[in-house]
């Protein structure tokens, strides 16, 4: 069958991304891993419906609180708002690896295809990628709004229409600004670092803007502003619509009458439409030339001193120590793994530090926030432990701890080592670096409620030994099956369905012992609950470790 | 016809990778294009096929300027990487769709053109599976498929024979021969000496990445003297493998 070369292409890309030809061929014709087929939606219902309630929840009370402040359209501007800057976030490594360190360029700069085709076919897979961003954060808000305020039919196609694009702003303020920079700076060594590193100096950017004007909208220095502002609530919107424009266009068009709305609605949808054309220009002028300059493979080299030979290979090292190395190597010079597993191990605490750094003049969310906490104080190491546990366990390290090696895992099995040794080296790499989350949970809560030193040890430790738990049953599951062959190193870690299997397990384990802890309050002291985290995490670490020697083993004795 | 004229190649502002290189391939001709490692034959080949932009020179592909006009030039070519470049979580039958449908190959032509090369190759009962499935040999083959699908005028093939089974070698080398007879172009770079003496028309030698010899074999063997082409090239490219001492090999540690 005969079809348009963009359809086709976008098709190929699209199969090649998600892998369905080789899943069906697995699945339905070779009958193989059938229970994995079977799992997937197993636990996107339970995911559902352990996040359902809770959620519904939040939506509830935030909905009946603007509503009677009269600003129920901050409800939809908050949900697109923070659709879009995690789409941000999440998708600006996306774009980058996608578009930059594909080895399906090599094949696609070589056709008769013009940049602006490959642009929009390479976009419109990520942007199927970021819809599950959307499909979290912004459609659950928008059907509720729509079913509690028995919303106009002019509404639900708005709706549809604002779900669909709601990806596309970030994805393409992303490209245009790292496409002309990349191909300004023309980086010499190290590209892929650099590009990646451009790419998060945008995020960082990005967030701190958005971070001082949610400060400058959401501070009012005295309680008449205040009033003002709760008077003319068309005034707190037109705010939103400095911190992220979008945002405002599509309130807007969500919530304005009729007519109006439907203007705003094609203003929502004229904007989008033009800052995708102006990603194409964009594209048309830079990609190739962005790519090619990316793919100049060279060696800058230089005749060796006298000597010099003698100093790189003069000394031995035992092998478990070259093993350690080797782990460490790989994982900080692939960008893609050293920017995630950094990100995700840091980013968390972060959050806490600037909540705990701003709680005493911040906006008047985190103040409240704040003070929420601090009713609990008697109860800040149990928490503090809870909250270390998640940075410290969802870091999308162990989950991939096997999937990065990628084709590489063959290399790992030629040499002399017990899978045993390299599982001991692989964990205690990973465990250092998830040391990172307790530790900074134990500063920020320092901070926040100027704890004791035996409390930051407590803390510290107690999220160890929890995360140390968390982290080896997420071994587990990448050992029993990790993604191995992979062509762009993105995938090895956030687009992997190990990760995807990990995430209800942490947050179940986190959020589930906060709200037992929660509804013992009474009758359990925070002496008692910090002895028992401490406690679940040896007693899960010590049953768990007989199952991660077993798979790992396993794994090693496969067949490949 | 592949022209390329005072092509120049600086990586970095100071890594000059590709130095003037200057030379015709005619129609109905298979040029052999050898050089040692890191000599610049893979850099040339990408500048040949738009994955590298050269610093200056031009390169014109039938008489198209590819830096002018990319499409047109790159509908002239199959081009073969020495490493198979295939997307390998799709079918090898989706695979050579899409190639198929890029170069605008109608549905009567890919199917009596892939049917053959299908069986030529040996590829027939695989092509339903996923390319992950195949071995490199099996992805050469799928990706020379691919490259040949829509009857280009140009082969640009880099280290084609590598991964391939003596029959599919044979295959390759017999189609090769055709395609030049019929008036065509075929541009390949081989380290495999007998290949490039049996079948090529001309070679080039590249070595440090300027051209040190054009022109075919028994020119190269009426300037350098009557010797095997193995040994010419080590000449050319100035090797120093006669004097090479292995002694150290037999050591006990």
């Amino acid at each position: 069958m005969k079809r348009k070369p963009w359809i086709s292409l976008f098709l190929i890309l699209l199969n090649e991304h998600y892998g369905l030809s080789k899943k069906r061929y697995f699945y339905f014709e070779k009958k193989q891993r059938l229970w994995e087929f079977a799992l997937i939606p197993i636990v996107i219902v339970a995911m559902v419906a352990s996040l359902a309630p809770l959620y519904r929840i939040i939506m509830t009370g935030m909905l009946e609180q603007y509503t009677m402040m009269g600003m129920e359209a901050l409800f939809l501007s908050n949900a697109y708002m923070l659709a879009g800057i995690f789409g941000f976030f999440l998708g600006i490594f996306m774009i980058v690896s996608t578009f930059f360190f594909s080895k399906d360029m090599n094949l696609l700069s070589t056709l008769p295809m013009k940049p602006w085709q490959i642009i929009s076919a390479k976009t419109c897979v990520v942007l199927m990628d970021q819809m599950i961003i959307s499909l979290a954060l912004l459609l659950p808000p928008l059907i509720y709004f729509g079913v509690s305020t028995n919303a106009s039919p002019l509404y639900w196609v708005s709706a549809v229409v604002v779900f669909l694009c709601s990806q596309i702003f970030p994805i393409a303020i992303s490209m245009i600004v790292i496409l002309p920079l990349a191909h300004k700076i023309r980086f010499n060594r190290y590209k892929d670092f650099m590009v990646f590193f451009l790419a998060t100096v945008v995020v960082i950017a990005v967030l701190a803007f958005q971070y001082v004007m949610m400060q400058s909208a959401g501070t009012y220095e005295t309680t008449e502003a205040m009033l003002e502002a709760m008077a003319n609530p068309e005034l707190l919107v037109n705010r939103i619509s400095m911190v992220y424009p979008p945002a405002f266009l599509a309130t807007k068009a969500l919530t304005a009458p009729a007519i109006q709305g439907l203007g705003w609605l094609l203003i929502f949808l004229g904007a989008h439409i033009g800052l995708f054309l102006i990603l194409l220009g964009f594209g048309n002028r830079f990609y190739l030339q962005v790519y090619s300059d990316l793919q100049e493979k060279y060696a800058q080299r230089s005749v060796l001193k006298e000597g010099e030979l003698s100093l790189r290979f003069g000394a031995q090292k035992p092998p478990i120590t070259a093993l350690w190395q080797r782990e460490w190597r790989y994982f900080l010079r692939e960008p893609s793994f050293a920017f995630n597993g950094l990100g995700a191990v840091v980013i968390f605490p972060i959050l806490i530090l600037v909540m705990a750094a701003a709680g005493s003049r911040g906006s008047n969310e985190i103040r409240a926030l704040t003070e929420m906490i601090h009713e609990f104080s008697q109860f800040t190491v149990p928490i503090g432990i809870l909250l270390g546990t998640l940075p410290g366990a969802m870091n999308s390290l162990s989950s991939s701890l096997f999937s990065r090696e990628g084709k590489m895992l063959k290399e790992l099995r030629v040499l002399p080592f017990t899978p045993i040794q390299i599982l001991k080296v692989k964990l205690a790499q990973i465990l250092s670096l998830s040391m990172i989350g307790p530790i900074m949970t134990g500063v920020a809560m320092y901070i926040l409620f100027r704890i004791n030193f035996g409390e930051i040890l407590a803390i510290v430790f107690g999220s160890a030994v929890c995360m140390t738990f968390l982290n080896l049953v997420q071994v587990v599951i990448d050992a029993i099956r990790p993604v191995l062959d992979w062509d762009n190193p993105h995938k090895a870690m956030k687009a992997n369905l190990n990760v995807a299997f990990s995430i209800p397990i942490i947050f179940g384990f986190c959020f589930g012992l906060g709200f037992l802890g929660f509804l013992l309050r009474d009758v359990l002291p925070p002496m008692g609950m910090t002895a028992i985290l401490f406690l679940v995490g040896i007693f899960g670490s010590w049953i768990t470790w007989p199952a991660v020697v077993k798979r790992t083993t396993a794994l090693f004795a496969r067949d490949q | 016809m592949v022209e390329l004229n005072g092509l120049n190649k600086v990586y970095a502002g100071s890594v000059h990778a590709v130095k003037d290189v200057s030379l015709q391939v005619q129609k109905g001709e298979i040029f052999g294009f050898l050089g040692p490692n890191g000599a610049g034959k893979s850099t040339t080949i990408k500048m040949i096929v738009g994955l590298l932009k050269p610093t200056n020179g031009i390169v014109r592909i039938n008489g198209v300027d590819l830096a002018t006009d990319p499409i047109s030039a790159k509908k002239e070519i199959g081009y073969i990487a020495d490493e198979p470049l295939v997307m390998e979580k799709v079918t090898g039958a989706e695979y050579l769709n899409f190639i198929a449908d890029v170069f605008g190959v109608s549905a009567k032509a890919r199917t009596d053109r892939v049917t053959r090369l299908l069986q030529h190759f040996k590829l027939t009962n695989a092509v339903r599976d996923p390319i992950s499935t195949y071995s490199h040999g099996m992805r050469q083959k799928i990706a020379l498929i691919g490259a040949l699908i829509h009857n280009p005028r140009l082969w640009i093939l880099d280290e084609p024979i590598v991964g391939l089974d003596p029959e599919s070698a044979f295959v390759l080398k017999q189609m090769m021969r055709r395609h030049a007879d019929s008036g065509n172009t075929v541009f390949f770079s081989t380290h495999v000496m007998e290949i490039a003496e049996k079948i090529c028309d001309r070679i080039g030698i590249i070595h440090r990445g300027s051209l040190q010899f054009v022109g075919s074999v028994d020119e190269l063997r009426k300037a350098r003297g009557d010797k095997s082409l193995e040994k010419l090239f080590f000449e050319v490219t100035d090797s120093e493998t006669q004097t090479m001492d292995f002694s150290f090999l037999d050591s006990a540690e």
